[in-house]
């Protein structure tokens, strides 16, 4: 299930935070990228290092985080799905962040494809190999 | 590695603005560049990707400031003649996503984990 492979509280940032804001809790927590969510802690979108350096390239130091960031596409989960199945929606549309949101669409956690690249990943797949569920 | 690399590298002088350098990595679409002095191209002086850039601007530092002034200036280089998998393991030993490649001690370019990462070439690496 997904829920196993969230190691950690996700990073956010309000819809409304300046491209700065988000460059200084980037470097402060020493990450790539940010959830963007609305005043009720649902995702609207990711805003990655890239997007800042854009940013700075267009003296948008001002501007705010869903301007710059990517609001659209967006890939979400709940807790309770299933490895397998979101690989492969991440995979059919090429994104590389899945926004994990609970019952009330409040964001979890975020995964990277890269954090599905353990063993505990590995062995699910594995397990799937072997022991196929019922219903496929 | 010779195939993979970058060429020409995407290259800043160390006097280059923080906004001239985020102008270079999006217009070239690249995730870092090289800082080289024009007048000894061989041995680049750093290099300042896009975590950098938001490192700066985390400082408050001004759109004007040199590149020299916030670039990262250990460079993890590889030869040009190594294997892939040489590569692979310093950008997972150093956690860095590009190195600088050179060949004979001379600079020639540049490769990322993103090169690493294309499909046919992460067979050559398995």
């Amino acid at each position: 299930m997904i829920k196993n492979y969230i190691k950690r509280p996700p990073i956010t940032i309000g819809r409304d935070a300046t491209v700065e804001e988000a460059a200084a809790l980037m470097a402060e927590k020493g990450v790539g990228s940010l959830a963007i969510v609305d005043e009720r802690g649902r995702p609207v979108g990711i805003i990655t290092e890239r997007d800042v350096v854009k940013a700075v390239a267009r003296r948008a130091l001002e501007a705010k985080v869903v301007e710059v960031g990517t609001t659209s596409n967006l890939l979400t989960a709940s807790p309770e799905d299933d490895e397998y199945e979101v690989l492969k929606k991440m995979r059919e549309r090429r994104v590389r962040h899945l926004l994990v949101v609970d019952k009330e669409g409040k964001l979890v956690g975020v995964l990277s494809t890269r954090d599905f690249l353990e063993d505990a990943a590995l062995r699910a797949l594995g397990d799937k190999v072997w022991w196929p569920p019922p219903e496929e | 590695m010779r195939d993979l690399i970058r060429k020409p590298p995407v290259t800043v002088p160390p006097t280059a603005t923080l906004l001239e350098a985020a102008e270079t990595l999006t217009s070239h679409g690249v995730g870092a560049v090289v800082v080289v002095d024009p007048s000894n191209p061989d041995k680049p002086l750093g290099i300042l990707s896009e975590r950098d850039i938001v490192k700066a601007i985390s400082a408050k530092m001004p759109l004007s400031t040199p590149v020299e002034a916030f670039m990262s200036t250990d460079l993890v280089t590889v030869e040009a003649e190594e294997p892939l998998s040489r590569a692979a393991d310093l950008m997972w030993m150093y956690n860095i996503r590009h190195l600088v490649v050179v060949e004979r001690g001379k600079f020639v370019g540049v490769i990322s984990v993103r090169d690493l990462l294309e499909p046919n070439r992460r067979r050559q690496l398995c």
